[in-house]
């Protein structure tokens, strides 16, 4: 188990910067997730912890030791590719071993090394196999076989279930982490996906334009992050602009929304005039009658009924709200419906600039 | 997202970079230059430069001397006529093949490949077999007393008359025309048919929807999307022609451009020449102008996109009718002419006693005998030359794939440029300039010309192996070597334990290839073998044709020997090609 520090990290390619001034510390045994939209820098700061592309600038620590000059083949990590990168002309044995192969073992620890692992990712019985005989998600645990047999430091994963379908995705997310608490490896995870960065990380960090926007649980990143990139990227967030009405006594503010008024909390003590205001679907509610003084008019735009929960997007004004109700609460509106729009003033977040 | 283009050599150790940026690949680009390039630059230098004095006394000879000028005019005519005539019967033909529902497809396909696998003026010597005056046509015609003089199109000239003067400024040799025509339908009808198989089908049906009748959708959208392919072929055909020595001394015919300079070039016994200089010249020339404006098209590195779709599902056409009528007649018609030439190689292969009649009287393996006995020394030479080209073909591919795919070299466009240069310039060229080049030293032509020969066909003929390579290349992802990075094999390991087996199957069907390029050879090695003993079984065929005791039944006996060995090797290259990562196919 090793601990990786990343210090003021930056990679140049050309005039274009693809990691700006990185900093991280993730600690051993921790499964952290490197999430971003496509061109975030996610993936070349996990190529650079591999080795396979040297820093512009900055340090990678592992254990406090610097392996930044370090060749990928002398990092001791173990990673596996969003294309899985099996080699097609070796059978899924001969895939698996390579690496022990290259260490020199014997015949038999090899052997029993290779068994091991395959049990480890549930494939017994596959050594023969060639990668084009797998299915996706067999392929992609050869791949992760491939990575631990070494016993590897750290497991980096890039993008690694991109390329499976809805339902094994989730599967293979689940198996992952069972397999990495079970090792207790630290993994670093890329993925530009919120929901899986959500479900299986301990520590998220989110990236944008090659920096670092925010890192935390994945409860802090999810519920009290107000970073307005994080809001729009993590999930849906609807934003209002708010202008102050008045400042209240027990350090609230008073602000005036196309939505209502709202006394919200001023966390950061600024004083502007006018604010940006942002909430989750979920915390809105609809209603038929004005129940609440608060409550606003609206107009029901267009209804995605999605299962479990069905998203309305309704029209205050010109502005565009979306609406989730959960299914077991949903009145059924129609496109066109009039009806009333009702926030819940506590989870109604100050986005900061 | 991983950035297009990164490199998996980060520089780490600055000298490697240096040794695998920069001194490799200059040193492996200068070798391959000493054969290709230089020659080419001594021409053009022969041109300007005489007795140490720039001069443009050569050049202007273009516009005064007569013969010259008629020469450029009949290849630029003829070159044209076949680059046209070759376009108008192979996009029908292609066209039918890929979309209409006729019967024997593969058999129509496969006719279209016979002249691909022998070498083209081979073809050529069963056209006059046929064709010829003494030919079976010609012959079986005057005996049914169809016709009472013998068949004159492969000799028929046309001449152009300058109507101001009266006097006559070129000519148009029909029987070249038509074998070149017939030899070259491949070239145009194969790169058509991987463009066509790549048009996106939803464009036309995009345009019927819209109204527009197949007809108009055939020309404005079809034809277009297929544009690169068709112009790709359109200059290969024409290029092919400027580089055609075979076919016209097949049908003896001397005034095109690389026959011109072959004899210029042979009556000064190789020695410096105005007239063959300044003919290379111009040869090379029109060779440069093909490549930078059709760059685009001929591009070795364009080569996986055609490859790419090679196998895609196709909505069939049915044609009933009048229509289904013509549209077999001409596709039958076609395969006669297309396979009359391999028939009369055959039929001559294994004449013992043929003499104005129609058929041989007596056949036998005599005439195969007499190659064993008096050409063996050619048969040798040709797999010395054709194990030659496999050999350095495949480690100059490899290496120079490898380093142009994998690693950020600044200057891989030139590289491309250079490695193009041998599909361009014809042979007649490079050998006139190894001529001058090797003269008095250890690999002069008189003295080594089993090694001169060799090595100036093996780095002629790379393209051939470079561009599968290359594309099979640039198909295995950058990750097989990064896993193998990662989990502790050094770059040296990588390459040999995931690179080059991943490469296999492409390395040799992309030998095999060159082995089969070589093998079909003739220009260069016409130009440097001065002694019968250099010679290879290509050249071997007009030493056949002209020797009395020999003539054209011995010459298609060794035509034939060399297509069993191409088609052998074409079908191991095919099998090997298959199983390249991608699925590269050759043809």
């Amino acid at each position: 188990m090793v601990n990786v520090k990343l210090v003021n990290l930056t990679k140049v390619f050309g005039k274009e910067v693809a990691v700006d001034n990185v900093n991280l510390e993730i600690e051993h045994g921790c499964f952290f997730t490197l999430l971003g939209p496509s061109g975030s820098g996610k993936s070349t700061t996990l190529r650079m912890i591999a080795g396979l592309e040297e820093p512009t600038n900055g340090e990678i620590l592992f254990d406090g030791k610097p392996v930044t000059r370090l060749p990928p083949y002398k990092r001791g990590v173990g990673m596996v590719f969003q294309n899985y990168a099996l080699w097609p002309f070796m059978t899924v044995f001969d895939n698996v071993a390579f690496g022990l192969k290259i260490r020199k073992f014997s015949k038999e620890e090899i052997k029993k090394r290779v068994r091991e692992a395959l049990r480890l990712v549930q494939l017994e019985g596959m050594e023969k196999k060639y990668p084009h005989q797998l299915s996706g998600g067999q392929q992609q645990r050869v791949a992760l076989a491939r990575a631990l047999v070494v016993n590897p430091k750290i497991l980096l994963l890039d993008e690694p279930l991109s390329n499976l379908d809805a339902k094994l995705r989730i599967e293979m997310r689940r198996e992952i982490r069972k397999l990495q608490r079970s090792l207790g490896i630290t993994t670093i995870y890329v993925t530009h996906d919120q929901e899986e960065a959500l479900a299986i990380s301990d520590k998220i960090a989110v990236m944008n334009h090659g920096r670092v926007v925010a890192t935390g649980t994945p409860y802090e990143i999810y519920i009290n992050c107000s970073e307005e990139f994080i809001l729009s990227f993590v999930g849906h967030t609807n934003f209002i602009e708010g202008k102050v009405k008045s400042i209240l006594g027990d350090g609230r503010v008073l602000i005036e929304t196309p939505l209502g008024d709202f006394a919200l909390k001023n966390a950061e003590g600024t004083s502007k005039k006018t604010y940006l205001l942002g909430f989750r679907p979920e915390y809105a509610k609809l209603t038929k009658k004005k129940t609440r003084p608060n409550a606003r008019e609206a107009k029901i735009v267009v209804k995605e009924f999605l299962g479990k929960f069905t998203r309305y997007e309704v029209k205050v004004d010109d502005q565009t709200i979306v609406v989730d109700v959960m299914a077991k609460d949903d009145p059924g509106y129609a496109e066109g419906d009039a009806v009333y729009i009702d926030l819940d003033e506590d989870h109604i977040i100050m986005v900061r600039d | 997202m991983r950035l297009k283009g990164t490199s998996i050599f980060p520089p780490i150790f600055p000298v490697n970079k240096l040794i695998s940026h920069i001194i490799v690949p200059i040193s492996l680009i200068t070798i391959f230059s000493i054969f290709i390039v230089y020659p080419i630059l001594v021409v053009i230098a022969g041109v300007f430069i005489v007795n140490g004095k720039f001069t443009l006394a050569n050049l202007l000879t273009i516009t005064y001397d007569p013969f010259i000028s008629t020469i450029i005019i009949n290849t630029l005519i003829m070159g044209g006529l076949v680059t046209l005539i070759t376009l108008i019967l192979a996009v029908p033909y292609t066209y039918i093949l890929n979309r209409y529902d006729i019967p024997f497809k593969s058999f129509f396909l496969l006719i279209t490949l016979l002249p691909f696998i022998s070498p083209p003026y081979v073809g050529g010597l069963g056209y006059i077999n046929m064709l010829g005056r003494q030919g079976v046509i010609s012959l079986s015609l005057l005996r049914l007393r169809l016709i009472d003089k013998p068949l004159e199109i492969m000799y028929a000239i046309t001449p152009i008359i300058n109507p101001m003067t009266g006097a006559r400024i070129a000519e148009i040799h029909w029987g070249l025309i038509l074998i070149c025509v017939l030899t070259y339908f491949p070239l145009m009808a194969l790169t058509f048919l991987s463009a066509l198989q790549n048009v996106d089908e939803s464009l036309e049906e995009e345009a019927y929807i819209l109204g527009s009748k197949p007809m108009t959708t055939f020309f404005k959208i079809t034809l277009k999307s297929a544009m690169p392919g068709l112009i790709s072929g359109i200059m290969l055909v024409f290029i092919s022609f400027v580089d055609e020595i075979g076919i016209p001394l097949i049908v003896g015919y001397r005034n095109v451009m690389a026959v011109a300079a072959y004899e210029a070039i042979e009556e000064s016994s190789f020695y410096y020449t105005p007239r063959g200089y300044v003919l290379s010249l111009l040869m090379i020339t029109i060779g440069l102008l093909v490549l930078f404006l059709g760059r685009k098209y001929i591009s070795l590195s364009r080569y996986v996109s055609v490859v790419k779709g090679a196998a895609r599902y196709r909505k069939i056409v049915r044609i009933r009718g009048i229509k289904r009528i013509l549209v077999m007649s001409f596709m039958i018609l076609m395969s006669i002419l297309l396979s009359i030439g391999a028939i009369g190689v055959i039929i001559a292969a294994f004449a013992e006693r043929w003499y104005l009649t129609p058929l041989p009287t007596k056949v036998g393996l005599k005439n195969f005998g007499v190659v064993f006995d008096e050409y063996f020394t050619l048969f040798r030479n040709s797999i010395i030359y054709s194990i030659t080209s496999m050999i350095i073909g495949i480690i100059m591919s490899a290496l120079i794939s490898y380093i142009m795919v994998r690693m950020k070299i600044s200057y891989s466009s030139v590289l491309d440029y250079i490695l193009t240069l041998p599909l361009v310039v014809p042979g007649v060229v490079i050998g006139i300039g190894t001529w001058a080049i090797w003269r008095g030293t250890p690999l002069d032509p008189f003295l080594n010309p089993i090694t001169i020969i060799a090595l100036v066909i093996a780095f002629r003929k790379l393209p051939y192996a470079f561009r599968g390579i290359h594309a099979s290349t640039l198909q295995i992802p950058p990750e097989f070597e990064e896993v193998g990075l990662t989990l502790g094999a050094s770059r040296i390991k990588t390459l040999f334990k995931i690179m080059l087996p991943a490469l296999a199957p492409a390395l040799v069907a992309g030998g095999l290839l060159a082995f089969i390029a070589a093998m079909t050879e003739l220009s260069s090695t016409l130009v440097l073998s001065a002694t019968k003993s250099a010679g290879s079984l290509t050249v071997g065929i007009f030493l056949a044709l002209t020797d009395i005791r020999h003539g054209p039944t011995v010459a298609s006996a060794i035509a034939m020997i060399i297509i069993v060995t191409c088609l052998i090797v074409s079908y191991l290259a095919n099998l090997f090609a298959k199983k390249t990562i991608g699925g590269l196919r050759l043809f």
